[in-house]
């Protein structure tokens, strides 16, 4: 059997295996090694197996992973959540659909510090949706504005995603986690846009009651949520800067969320140090198991001479390259309505990302674009992690048919800034072009 | 029934007791980071070696947690097909899934194995600003492979008497805590 043929049955054996319900991680791996050992033997498979796990994880660059989920655990242990919420709501809750737009900002502020999009949708259900609901605004518009927000998460750095990312396709960790500020912003500002135009065109929505605030205590409502967005802000230009390196922004973002946490919960037990350690263990196992599994799968395609075929046949295609990151796109989509982002990336970035080289488009600039088509995927129905987070906290207040039903203007948002992405690259290669 | 879920509680106590002292490694790796940044930005001192420890801090957190991972479920697997399946079914292809998690990470620490012991044999170390042998984390990811593929096993016995073992993340149906 020729190799490319092995490598079709492998990747058709992916699917089944993954649809079948075994885990990612085992299906990877073992469609890999298998694949590996039908093309060079049992015994140059078997040394694959020996020196992989050990490869992978014996790296500085790599321990930022567990570090920014460290951060991240301790802002959702915190409460911060919380002091973001009060205080967008103050700032911006006079907007037309002030609510959900301070929920928005929240969660793009709150997000960067978590990583997480599905605890960003979990805490911002708890804290904005009973407020939204008790002021009148409209089911659909309150829940979906939080399940869309909770994306913000993993494009506004720092995010555990774009260093997987950047590990399964080589890329420079830094410069991939500078290039998601400015493209997480614009994101922002365009949900934030959109629920605008949402209320504007249609005022019984959102029903304006006044946040009333006095400048004082707006600035006190900055007392814990300002230091918490100067520190992102501080990580960020400390990478850009070349100050530290991403597993020491890791460090720092931890060490300083922890010491808020102290803070704000008034000492170490209601923090439960020990329950957020597991957290975070738990979530290092679960990302590094598919990363490594996913390095295996990815040597047997290469080996097989699949990714390198379908990447030439893609090139030699005589239409335009632009409809080929489409048909990726739309592929993306798909499977980010079934699988989660980081299983995602380690099924597809072996192929995908090749195809992309080849196509002459920048690597930083795609793991940019792959992120935000996955968690696009992330609200989109039948199977939206997002609005299944954001019906299954909301204690029965909204069904899961309004929170889809919501999310028309901010999945055309979505495509929106995707189109913005492939029309100024710009957006996401400034900083890391510039950075030192 | 009963005593396969008691081996089975068993042998989690003990991989939670390895997934806390993971975690103490984590916090420890924090600080050692934190003050090693600090120091080097602030007074131009680093701490000796922290690069190298904080690389062999890495394998020992993420193996000493894959198999709680399995124990509480955490690991991602999809259901968005067998959902619709029958019963029988359901558990037959959790049985397979167990089967074949079992198969691929025994073979896996068979190769860790080899590759610690071939560390030993010519006493391995970490090159850098302090020297150490490397062998001991080799033995970790062997060690940490082996509980996977023991867990594997366990829950396919639990499957085949009727339990359910962790269901933490199931995509699709429950998706997420």
């Amino acid at each position: 059997m020729s190799g490319l043929a092995t490598g079709l049955i492998g990747v058709l054996a992916l699917f089944a295996a993954i649809l079948l319900g075994v885990n990612v991680m085992v299906a990877l791996g073992l469609v890999g090694a298998l694949g590996l050992a039908s093309l060079v033997g049992f015994k140059a498979a078997t040394a694959v197996l020996s020196t992989v796990f050990f490869d992978t994880t014996h790296s500085f660059h790599f321990s930022v992973i567990p570090l920014f989920l460290l951060m991240g655990f301790f802002a959702m242990r915190a409460g911060l959540g919380e002091d973001l919420f009060a205080a967008t709501s103050k700032w911006l809750g006079n907007l037309p659909g002030g609510l959900a737009i301070s929920t928005t900002i929240g969660a793009a502020a709150f997000g960067a510090a978590s990583g997480s999009s599905v605890g960003t949708a979990t805490v911002f259900t708890k804290l904005a949706l009973p407020e939204m609901l008790d002021r009148g605004y409209d089911k659909r518009l309150a829940s979906a504005s939080i399940a869309i927000a909770g994306t913000l998460a993993v494009m506004i750095p720092p995010s555990a995603l774009v260093v997987v990312y950047g590990i399964l396709t080589d890329s420079s960790i830094g410069g991939l986690l500078v290039a998601g500020v400015i493209p997480g912003v614009v994101f922002a500002l365009i949900l934030c846009l959109a629920t605008c135009l949402t209320v504007l065109r249609r005022p019984e929505l959102a029903p304006t009651t006044p946040v009333t605030a006095t400048l004082r205590e707006k600035v006190a409502s900055l007392r814990l949520a300002g230091p918490l967005v100067l520190v992102i802000a501080c990580i960020i230009s400390g990478l850009y800067l070349g100050i530290f390196t991403p597993t020491e922004a890791g460090a720092i973002g931890a060490a300083f969320t922890f010491l808020l946490a102290i803070i704000r919960q008034r000492g170490l037990r209601r923090i439960r140090l020990k329950d957020t350690l597991l957290d975070t263990i738990r979530t290092s196992a679960m990302i590094f198991g598919i990363i490594i599994c996913a390095l295996v799968f990815s040597k047997f395609l290469a080996l097989s001479g699949l990714a390198n075929t379908v990447g030439s046949f893609l090139t030699t295609l005589d239409v335009n390259r632009w409809i080929i990151v489409a048909l990726i796109a739309c592929i993306y989509l798909a499977l980010g309505m079934m699988m989660d982002a980081p299983a995602l990336l380690a099924i597809t970035l072996p192929i995908t990302h090749p195809v992309m080289l080849k196509l002459g488009y920048d690597p930083i600039w795609f793991g940019v674009f792959v992120v935000l088509l996955a968690e696009i995927g992330a609200v989109t129905p039948p199977v939206g992690i997002n609005c299944f987070v954001v019906q299954a906290s909301s204690a029965g207040r909204v069904k899961l048919e309004d929170v889809f039903a919501g999310l028309v203007p901010y999945v055309i948002a979505g495509f929106v800034m995707l189109v913005l992405l492939c029309v100024f690259p710009q957006l996401a290669l400034f900083l890391p072009e510039t950075m030192k | 029934m009963q005593s396969v879920d008691r081996v089975r509680r068993i042998f989690g106590g003990f991989l939670y007791g390895c997934g806390v002292v993971a975690g103490v490694i984590t916090f420890l790796m924090m600080c050692l980071v934190l003050v090693n940044a600090v120091l080097r930005f602030a007074f131009n001192a680093p701490i000796a070696g922290t690069l190298e420890i904080t690389e062999c801090a890495l394998p020992l957190l993420i193996f000493l947690s894959l198999a709680l991972t399995q124990y509480e479920g955490g690991h991602i697997h999809v259901v968005l097909v067998t959902q619709h399946f029958s019963q029988f079914w359901q558990r037959s292809t959790q049985l397979l899934a167990m089967l074949l998690g079992a198969a691929f990470f025994a073979w896996c620490s068979y190769a860790a194995w080899g590759f610690a012991t071939k560390s030993l044999a010519m006493n391995e170390q970490e090159w850098g600003a302090i020297r150490f042998p490397l062998y001991p984390v080799k033995f970790a990811i062997f060690f940490g492979l082996a509980l996977l593929t023991i867990q594997f096993v366990l829950d396919a016995i639990a499957i085949m008497a009727g339990l359910t073992p962790g269901q933490r993340n199931t995509e699709v149906l429950e998706g997420v805590e």
